[in-house]
């Protein structure tokens, strides 16, 4: 059994074993690579063609349909090899070809003579440009290439540059212009090795399949202007496709090792500045480490860690797979590896919920813990608040708002944990004097336990006479878990009674009830009074509350 | 010295074979099969495929002319035939032609 083609010679379509086309493919090419020069070229061509086509025709009929490479070999006695063609013009040449050749055997630059400048469009990525010149100069083109596409991004000087190399250099078409353009000398025996080479990349081709070979057939036969013209717009139109593919594959493979860094560096120690810097310093600790607060039991928290590394690693690992299969070109797919993939990432969402669910009862019952200090009626009738300012280097940070959350969280130093759940609120007492309540509060999984947990907090404030100065945070010991603890300082202020809020109290003050309703950043740096209507500013200008 | 001799011969070969490919036309036109057969008889040329160069060149000089017609065996021929320029210079060609062979006739009998 072989397989056959289908070939059409000179209009009339004749089937082929495929042994038999690569011979005839073969034969009519060192054909094409004797006549380069002669006029009329394509003439001879054309007549050889016929005459094949008229040979083969005498050899079909029913019994035989298919022409064999015994045909062809035929054929080709009948015809004669190129070598025997007696044509003066071309002995000629080859003889003063052969002249040169024994003229110059010392010559090392002989090969930089017969160089000429092609694009070559068998390197291409785009017009071949880059690989031409490289071919011209003797450099690998890549750097060419990197360069052009450096020059793509100032002010796009690379890419007019390069089309208008593209337009000037002309394509290495003919078999005798690539060997120039590669600087090999243009003699029979090298055109016939670079046919014999192409003859060899098309047989792979034509093994690999069918479709590949039609497809490079009907390459061939684009002669005529709209199919040539469409064929260009597909060139560069798949060149541009292609650029573009590479262009994102890039860019999804930068976006997917910055996802992955952060994951892959908070398992380090070192990564603290690496965290602070991506998260604008608002949080400077490792993740397993704030894992292993929240978490609390080892084997939970080892589950949440894998939960969290495959929830976030594996689609970053997936965009920087694709990203390089874009930017190499790689068309394979693995078998079962998306399914196997997602499946990783599906229990990874399933660890992380389990964690999360069982986490859930940590943090079921509240407790609290109240401290009440009464200030004694030698203190003046104006209160000035404080923040201390011992914490002030690391309070760049940004606060959070958001009440219990982690964020909240401000950093971990030394076994102690420093957290910013610190809010202070004024509400009217019912004595004459002051009084100042700290309430630490904590979740936990039962209200003893909740309890422990407030118990454990250590919150620290300053009364200096009429000066009390707050810490901006509560601290707990490392060995404690994190469970919302929180403190809420509550200033019990008497009727006709006043408080002076300095500016950097804004640290801590949520939202203190007032009879203008003002905002909290508009209560610093003004006294605030007690009065029958509540907490008001007297001689304050309206427009600045 | 052998491929030199060969050289020589396909050399001569060749000046003459142009002659020769205007002579068979001159009897009338023909396409190149009946051209081949003829020159093969006569030992002229070895391989077909050394005349197609020469019909087109012989033609792109203006000695030959052709005309297509369909074939029932295969794609349609190209009947040569000869023009005006081409009778006038086989003409002077056979003039060269009796004079080379007399001279080198007479050469090889002077020995």
């Amino acid at each position: 059994m072989k397989k056959t083609v289908t070939v059409n010679i000179s209009g009339i379509v004749f089937t082929i074993d495929e042994d038999a086309y690569a011979a005839l493919q073969k034969y009519l090419s060192k054909i094409k690579g004797y006549f380069r020069k002669s006029d009329g070229q394509e003439e001879i061509i054309a007549d050889i063609e016929a005459r094949i086509a008229e040979m083969f025709h005498e050899k079909i009929d029913a019994k035989f349909q298919v022409i064999s490479i015994l045909h062809v070999e035929e054929m080709m006695t009948i015809m004669g090899k190129p070598e025997d063609f007696i044509d003066e013009e071309q002995k000629n040449s080859e003889q003063e070809q052969q002249k040169t050749k024994q003229q110059e055997p010392n010559n090392n630059n002989e090969k930089y003579h017969s160089k000429r400048l092609f694009r070559d469009k068998d390197g291409n990525v785009l017009g071949g440009v880059c690989s031409g010149v490289g071919y011209y100069f003797g450099f690998d083109p890549i750097w060419l290439r990197l360069i052009f596409a450096g020059l793509f991004f100032f002010g796009g000087t690379g890419f007019v540059f390069y089309f208008l190399l593209w337009v000037i250099i002309p394509e290495a078409k003919s078999t005798s212009e690539k060997l120039e353009m590669k600087g090999e000398p243009v003699n029979i025996d090298n055109i016939g090795k670079a046919i014999e080479d192409e003859m060899d990349n098309l047989k792979n081709k034509f093994s690999d399949s069918t479709t590949n070979w039609r497809q490079h057939i009907d390459n061939r036969r684009a002669r005529n202007f709209i199919l040539r013209f469409f064929d260009f717009t597909t060139t560069i139109l798949k060149a541009i496709i292609k650029a573009f593919g590479k262009i994102i594959g890039v860019g999804l493979i930068i976006f997917g090792v910055i996802t992955l860094m952060p994951v892959f560096f908070s398992f380090l120690d070192s990564s603290d500045h690496f965290l602070s810097w991506l998260t604008d310093g608002a949080s400077s600790f490792s993740i397993p480490q704030i894992i292993t607060l929240i978490f609390g039991t080892e084997g939970l928290s080892i589950l949440a860690v894998i939960g969290f590394s495959l929830f976030i690693g594996i689609p970053a690992i997936a965009v920087i797979y694709g990203g390089i299969k874009l930017v190499l070109g790689v068309k394979q797919e693995i078998k079962g590896l998306g399914i196997a993939v997602t499946s990783l990432w599906i229990i990874g969402i399933m660890l992380l919920c389990y964690s999360g669910y069982k986490l859930s009862y940590e943090f079921m019952s509240k407790n609290e813990h109240a401290e009440i200090v009464s200030l004694n009626s030698s203190v003046g009738d104006t209160l000035n608040l404080y923040v201390s300012k011992d914490f002030s280097d690391m309070s760049n940070r940004k606060r959070h708002r958001n009440r219990g959350e982690i964020t909240e969280l401000l950093e971990i130093d030394d076994n102690i944990i420093y957290n910013g759940s610190v809010e202070l609120n004024i509400e009217q007492a019912d004595q004459d004097s002051f009084k100042i309540e700290v309430l630490k509060s904590s979740r936990g999984k039962t209200k003893s336990r909740a309890a422990e947990y407030a118990k454990d907090i250590t919150y620290n404030y300053k009364i200096n006479g009429d000066k009390i100065t707050f810490d901006q945070y509560l601290t707990t010991d490392l060995s404690s878990s994190i469970r919302g603890q929180q403190i809420k300082i509550t200033i019990y202020v008497p009727r006709g009674k006043s408080i002076y809020f300095s500016e950097n109290m804004l640290r801590i003050i949520y939202d203190i009830h007032n009879y203008t309703n003002s905002l909290d950043r508009d209560m610093v740096n003004k006294i605030w009074t007690m009065t029958d209507r509540g907490f008001e500013c007297i001689g304050c200008n309206e427009n600045d509350l | 010295m052998d491929t030199k001799i060969e050289n020589t011969k396909a050399q001569m070969r060749k000046g003459v074979l142009e002659f020769c490919i205007l002579c068979v036309l001159e009897k009338g036109e023909a396409y190149p099969s009946d051209i081949i057969t003829e020159l093969k008889e006569a030992k002229m040329i070895v391989v077909e495929g050394t005349l197609y160069p020469l019909l087109t060149r012989l033609k792109n000089f203006g000695l030959l002319t052709y005309r297509w017609e369909e074939s029932k065996s295969g794609p349609p021929r190209k009947y040569y035939s000869l023009t005006e320029i081409g009778k006038r210079s086989l003409t002077e060609l056979s003039g060269t032609w009796s004079e080379l062979e007399k001279a080198v006739n007479k050469i090889k009998s002077s020995k």
